[in-house]
């Protein structure tokens, strides 16, 4: 699977968007399609999504983990999906940086899809795969817009 | 490479003298087919028992990982589930299955469940019982399993290298198997001809897609401490020793039945790592375990063909005649060596085609890669042996200027030299190959085509004419097995018969074999009424195989075009020994002078005075009821065995022997043309001339013929597994994995020639895989269409962005 890339500009501090994103409750609240979730601390929580992808339909486990943090400006995270006989790996890392307008947040993902998943999808995976990414990250720019 | 010696020929000659030909040829509407096409079939899945419960199975979304942990605690819970097993569970119920690879690769460890680590997408990990398949299934897909991904080998050439991940890493390399066979002065040739032409070609990866998927219904009877396995496995008695030791149980006790399958192609001769887990649960449970798979399960890890990639070269004079061949190969087998290696000596002896080439060597080598494992689909082995060489004749027939269907006139092994011997040792029975070429040349206006080939090319059109001959080479001599493997059990080709006739007059006929709508139950009938001289409607031939009333031997079953060879000539001699005893009970009961009776009608009477008859159904009764009036001295009833065994030998310390019992032969010349906007090929004409020496039934044989034809179609242009580089399976579902349906399919002429085989009392020939003829006919003329564009195609599959590549000039 190929990486992907994103740069969101968020009319927010940074440390506004620092906190947003290191908060489970608010990240998980940003996940499309996002059905459960539950919060183990910090840096863990578990959710259920809802996945949809040409005739295969039903829900994914996904365990979410901050591999690694540099307040306020860096964080890299693993979601660890499994379910309809597939698994997803998406491995990100965040960039913010001060801007005149707020904060840039810059994104890298690279999503790895194994099992009937990868095999049903082969032709729009790219696709859905990047939309998925880049919707979280266009909800966390959303639910901050104006904040200071 | 000449006519076989008097003595050989005599050891296989065959007395057909108590055919009658009177119900052997004609067009007898199929038996089965009364049941089957009103939807009134027994299939497995039809089959329904108190309290069955059903299975499910947790696969692997990864081609390579270790299994961490498995948690079935969600599953455990779903209301319904009976009973969850895991590989760790299942090695201490039964021990690795036997492998038929000479070692290091024989310390593969394989079970039905994968154990500690995954080796191909779609493994099973664990399975499921339950009350209910819903159940089933939903408590499988909550089994959480914790897996690390491992560096994955998707390719057979990669898998060779140093440091290639391992697959297997017990047997510490991923080679499975190697031999070499070199037949003939091969460098003699080599060095003397006048030039040498090169090529690399690559068999690729599909399956046989049959209708029916794999399915079992294991049902344990604690009373009897009988297991009956109700399977749709096409070589049952072949894998009875995997199933006997996983359960632990003789023979005697493992019941195998089979009734009706919906095709197999192959793909059901490996399905026994099923019927083993549902006996083992059925065992456990103490209730019948149905298992079916879904379709995607059947795609994805059912069974796949050996991809083969060949380096093939040949020494070739100017004037077009072949000599001889070198080439060096590798099977991509897959995960497991659950059938291959067979594929790399199997059907070797076609290696040199229908041609008289005068020496061949193969430097072959089978390899494990992270892939679902594979298995002998239709054409098997010789369908990618067949490839090569007919690849090559059209690569020589441009490079010389020649005609492809002249090079291929020049180099046919020709009538005279019938029964002709290989350089492998292959003894081709009976043919007439040039005259069938000729024969299909001219009924699909070849000469014509290429006129307007040339015209329809000035307009713009893409107009290729593929010709191609090609062996249906039938009745596996197993023993082939040994060129890689010395050691293993399995020699000759045999299979068995009974003959019944019941106190009744009527005749009752069981077979070994487990036919996948091939018309046994027909042609078998046609054998016994033409030999007893009966009405057909009196026969009653049992569907399927039932280890306990069927007779068998460990080849018994239906895959390598095997019944016409060696099923029916068992129940021609089941027959014939039935007749000479009815004969025998008939002059005595009839008091004809000098014992002389014939039999003729259903009627027996004495020769001298043919007024002294009587309908055998008299004949029948005295045999069962009033055996007073039998001779003194014999047995009574009217059971009659027969075990059919070729002259078959192991091959000699030269890897030299006949592999096959029968030859049946193709032409196929095919038409096509490719629209240049999408590099779709379209089938302009179709012709498909088989010899499958005589025809029991016509509409058996045409029915196969139009099959084959079908999957060597699919095949070219629209069956192709894609893995990506992770081992994922990117077409498991027929949405991508592309079937051809009857809209896909053209109109096929189909020729008949009809050369009895000296070497079955039938004289019929075994056939159906058709040898990959159509493949390779169709992939001909895709090149044919590009050859002015110097395009050449070194795939089994004629992908159209290969072609439109080639139509843009952007590839060779």
């Amino acid at each position: 699977m190929p990486q992907f890339k994103g740069s969101e500009t968020v009319t927010a501090s940074r440390q506004v968007v620092w906190d947003f994103i290191t908060d489970p409750q608010k990240v998980g609240g940003c996940i499309p399609d996002l059905k459960s979730m539950h919060v183990i601390d910090a840096d863990h929580f578990d959710a259920e999504v809802k996945v949809g992808m040409g005739i295969l339909r039903g829900t994914m486990k996904v365990k979410y983990e901050v591999t690694s943090k540099d307040p306020p400006s860096k964080i890299t995270m693993k979601m660890d999906g499994s379910g309809l006989g597939s698994k997803a790996l998406i491995n990100a890392a965040v960039e913010l940086k001060e801007v005149p307008q707020g904060t840039q947040l810059d994104w890298v993902a690279d999503v790895t899809v194994s099992g009937t998943l990868a095999g049903l999808g082969a032709r729009y995976l790219n696709d859905v795969a990047f939309k998925t990414v880049s919707d979280l990250f266009s909800c966390v720019k959303e639910k901050l817009a104006g904040g200071k | 490479m000449s006519k076989a010696s008097p003595e050989i020929i005599s050891t296989y000659k065959q007395d057909s003298s108590a055919l009658t030909l009177k119900w052997l040829g004609k067009p007898l509407k199929p038996k089965e087919d009364y049941r089957l096409v009103r939807g009134r079939g027994m299939f497995v899945d039809d089959v329904q028992l108190p309290r069955m419960v059903y299975a499910a199975f947790a696969r692997s979304p990864y081609a390579h990982a270790k299994i961490k942990s498995i948690d079935i605690s969600r599953a455990a819970s779903v209301p319904g589930v009976l009973l969850i097993w895991t590989g760790e569970d299942l090695k201490k119920r039964m021990r690795p299955l036997p492998q038929a690879t000479p070692p290091p690769a024989r310390n593969a460890i394989d079970y039905p469940l994968a154990v500690e680590k995954v080796r191909f997408q779609g493994e099973p990990v664990a399975m499921v019982v339950a009350e209910s398949r819903y159940a089933a299934e939903d408590a499988a897909s909550q089994i959480d399993v914790d897996y690390e991904p491992l560096p994955v080998v998707v390719d057979a050439e990669k898998a060779l290298e140093l440091g290639a991940p391992l697959v297997h890493d017990e047997v510490g390399t991923n080679l499975i198997a190697h031999v070499h066979y070199k037949w003939g002065d091969v460098d003699h040739y080599f060095q003397h001809a006048d030039m040498v032409v090169e090529g690399k070609f690559h068999y690729h990866r599909f399956t046989g897609a049959p209708l029916e998927p794999n399915a079992v219904v294991a049902d344990y009877d604690e009373r009897a401490d009988v297991i009956t396995v109700y399977c749709n496995n096409q070589a049952p008695m072949e894998w009875l020793p995997q199933l006997s030791a996983g359960l632990n149980m003789p023979y005697p006790k493992v019941r195998v039945v089979t009734r009706d399958i919906g095709g197999g192609f192959g793909t059901k001769l490996v399905n026994y790592v099923y019927m083993v887990l549902a006996s083992l649960a059925s065992k456990e449970l103490r209730r019948p375990v149905k298992y079916v798979e879904t379709r995607t399960e059947n795609l994805q890890a059912a069974a796949h063909n050996a991809e083969r990639t060949c380096y093939v070269s040949a020494a070739v004079q100017r004037d077009g005649t072949v000599l001889a061949m070198k080439m060096k190969c590798l099977d991509d087998d897959g995960a497991y060596a659950r059938h291959e290696p067979a594929g790399m000596t199997v059907w070797a002896q076609v290696s040199t085609g229908m041609y008289r080439l005068r020496a061949l060597e193969n430097d072959f080598y089978a390899v494990f890669t992270n892939k679902c494992p594979s298995t002998s689909i239709r054409g098997f082995s010789r369908a990618p042996h067949l490839f090569m060489i007919e690849r090559m004749m059209d690569r020589i027939a441009r490079k010389l200027g020649m005609d492809p269907a002249e090079i291929r006139m020049r180099n046919l092994v020709r009538p005279e030299d019938m029964p002709y011997m290989t350089p492998s040792g292959g003894l081709y029975d009976s043919g007439n190959w040039p005259e069938g070429l000729r024969k299909a040349l001219e009924a699909a206006d070849y000469q014509g085509w290429r006129r307007k080939q040339e015209e329809l090319r000035r307009q713009g059109r893409i107009i290729g004419i593929g010709v191609v001959v090609g062996s249906d080479s039938a009745g596996p001599n197993m023993a082939q097995v040994k060129m890689y493997n010395p050691g293993l059990p399995y020699t000759s080709g045999t299979e068995g018969a009974l003959v019944q006739m019941t106190p009744d007059g009527k005749v009752r006929v069981t077979l070994g074999t487990s036919p996948q709508g091939m018309g046994h139950e027909t042609t078998a009938a046609q054998v016994v009424a033409d030999v007893l001289d009966v009405d057909y409607d009196d026969i009653y031939v049992q569907t399927g195989f039932d280890s306990f009333t069927s007779v068998y031997t460990m080849h018994s079953g239906t895959y390598g075009s095997r019944f016409a060879p060696l099923g029916l000539s068992a129940v021609y001699l089941a027959a014939a020994r039935l007749k000479e005893k009815l004969a025998k009970i008939s002059a005595y009961v009839l008091n004809c002078p000098g014992g002389d009776v014939v039999i003729e009608g259903g009627k027996a009477y004495c020769r001298a005075d043919p007024q002294r008859s009587t309908d055998l159904k008299r004949i029948a009764r005295i045999a069962y009821g009033n055996v007073n009036e039998m001779p003194p001295g014999m047995e009574p009833g009217l059971y009659s065995i027969a075990i059919f065994r070729p002259p078959f030998q192991n091959p000699d310390e030269n890897k030299r022997a006949n592999l096959a019992l029968t030859y049946s032969y193709n032409v196929h010349v095919v038409v096509v043309e490719i629209d240049p906007e999408t590099g779709m090929p379209r089938i302009l004409n179709y012709v498909a001339l088989e010899d499958s020496g005589r025809i029991v039934n016509p509409l058996v044989v045409d029915g196969q013929v139009h099959g084959a034809v079908a999957h060597g179609l699919a095949e070219a242009l629209y069956e192709k597994y894609q893995y990506d580089e992770n081992g994922n399976l990117l077409n498991s579902n027929f949405v991508d994995y592309l079937a051809p349906t009857a809209l896909e399919v053209p109109s096929i002429s189909v020729l008949h020639m009809e050369t009895p085989s000296p070497f079955t009392p039938t004289g019929a020939k075994g056939m159906g895989e058709g040898g990959g003829t159509a493949v390779q006919a169709v992939i001909s003329a895709v090149e044919d269409a590009l050859a002015p564009l110097g395009g050449e195609l070194e795939e089994s599959h004629a992908d159209p962005e290969v072609i439109l590549r080639i139509l843009k000039g952007t590839s060779s």
